[in-house]
């Protein structure tokens, strides 16, 4: 067998003749996979020719199957890479997936100062209309007393509180009583808070003058 | 046929799996077809690579959604006669009224009026390329021309070569690759190359 191909090509040359004829056999095709294609490319395109003389109506329109080849992988290669740039809208390019990080390329928003003074108004229209909403939500809760039971909540101080009543109504005695009262529970509150929170502010901190001279 | 259908099933489920040669395989065979059909839409030489190209990619691109529904050069086809078609709408141009047909064997006969017939060198060695061909194919044994002839010429597939001819398939096979292989010889010094 190798005497033969010795004469007469090699055996991936066999493999073609029959692959260009639709008589390959899976082996053939293990044949062909091994074979340097730019080999198979140049005989692709001799046999093309015995082909084309034999059909005198056949045009051969690529002469050079190697060099056709070649450009359809670059061609390839280019629309990758192209295929690979993510560009955000408003940047006039593609968006399709990254491959990598770099490629990325994030908006400059500098540029789009009309598009960000509009989300900035209607992140504020938001915002109000939060606001709104927790006002009116909170004044309904606080003036349905029939849903609200005091009973259910539970601390020292409950106790303690007497039904609200309008200051005209309340002697001095009992004002100053409540104040007291009021004072007390703000201070507890405060310290409370301070401990457990960081960022709790201390109450009635007062910024304390020293008469100049003294202590020195 | 089976041989046909099995070999080009079996190279797109290479493709399929990530094996660019497979693909390279099917774009040796099936290129001249593939440009012979995008000719007849589209006159331009430069243009029909072009497209055939195109062509080319957007198959290997779609190549996962190809399921073997249908033979693999029919889907290949219809890529390409639309890939044609689009081309011809994006330079504002007319595609034909009716599809050419599909058909594998009737691809090989293109009658094009390609705007590009090449220069007078390049016709001065395609005229004597084919005349060193015919020569050479007279020179062939009476065994080998006629099997050449008959699978080139007339189109028959192997085992009706092996029924004209009454020998086995593996004969036919063997003949017609070392006709070829004659005939190839004596035209390689038209390209330069050496024995």
């Amino acid at each position: 067998m190798s005497k033969f191909y010795d004469k007469h090509g090699s055996s991936s040359d066999d493999s073609l003749s029959a692959f260009l004829d639709n008589e390959a056999t899976l082996a053939d095709i293990e044949q062909l996979l091994a074979s340097d294609p730019m080999h198979l490319a140049q005989k692709v395109d001799r046999y093309q020719d015995i082909h084309q003389a034999l059909q005198p109506d056949a045009e051969v329109l690529i002469s050079d199957s190697g060099d056709f080849l070649a450009q359809m992988h670059r061609k390839m290669e280019q629309t990758t890479q192209e295929s690979n740039v993510v560009v955000f809208p408003n940047q006039g390019a593609l968006a399709t997936k990254p491959e990598k990080l770099e490629q990325v390329h994030l908006p400059n928003l500098e540029n789009n100062a009309p598009h960000t003074k509009r989300a900035f108004f209607s992140g504020l229209a938001v915002a109000a209309s939060v606001a709104f909403v927790v006002v009116l939500g909170g004044n309904a809760w606080l003036s349905d007393d029939q849903s609200f039971s005091s009973n259910n909540i539970v601390t020292a101080q409950t106790s303690t509180i007497k039904p609200a009543q309008p200051l005209t109504a309340l002697s001095a005695e009992e004002a100053l009583e409540n104040n007291e009262r009021l004072q007390n529970y703000l201070r507890q509150h405060a310290q409370q808070a301070s401990m457990t929170v960081g960022q709790g502010m201390i109450p009635m901190a007062k910024v304390v003058g020293y008469p100049q001279g003294s202590g020195q | 046929m089976q041989h046909e259908a099995s070999s080009d099933e079996a190279l797109v489920k290479r493709v399929q799996t990530g094996d660019k040669r497979a693909f390279d395989l099917l774009v040796l065979k099936y290129q001249h077809k593939v440009a012979a059909l995008v000719s007849r839409y589209i006159q331009d030489k430069q243009e029909v690579l072009d497209v055939a190209q195109e062509s080319f990619i957007k198959a290997y691109r779609a190549i996962d959604s190809f399921r073997g529904e249908s033979a693999f050069y029919t889907w290949l086809y219809r890529i390409a006669v639309n890939t044609a078609k689009n081309y011809l709408v994006s330079r504002s141009r007319r595609p034909p009224a009716s599809d050419v047909e599909l058909d594998n064997e009737d691809v090989h006969a293109v009658y094009s009026e390609l705007s590009d017939a090449g220069t007078p060198d390049a016709n001065l060695n395609r005229d004597r390329l084919e005349v060193e061909i015919q020569n050479a194919i007279q020179d062939l044994p009476e065994e080998l021309r006629g099997a050449l002839t008959l699978r080139e010429f007339d189109g028959l597939s192997y085992e009706d070569i092996a029924q004209v001819m009454d020998c086995p398939v593996g004969t036919v096979r063997s003949r017609i690759f070392r006709a070829r292989e004659a005939v190839e010889k004596r035209i390689r010094p038209i390209f330069g190359g050496g024995e």
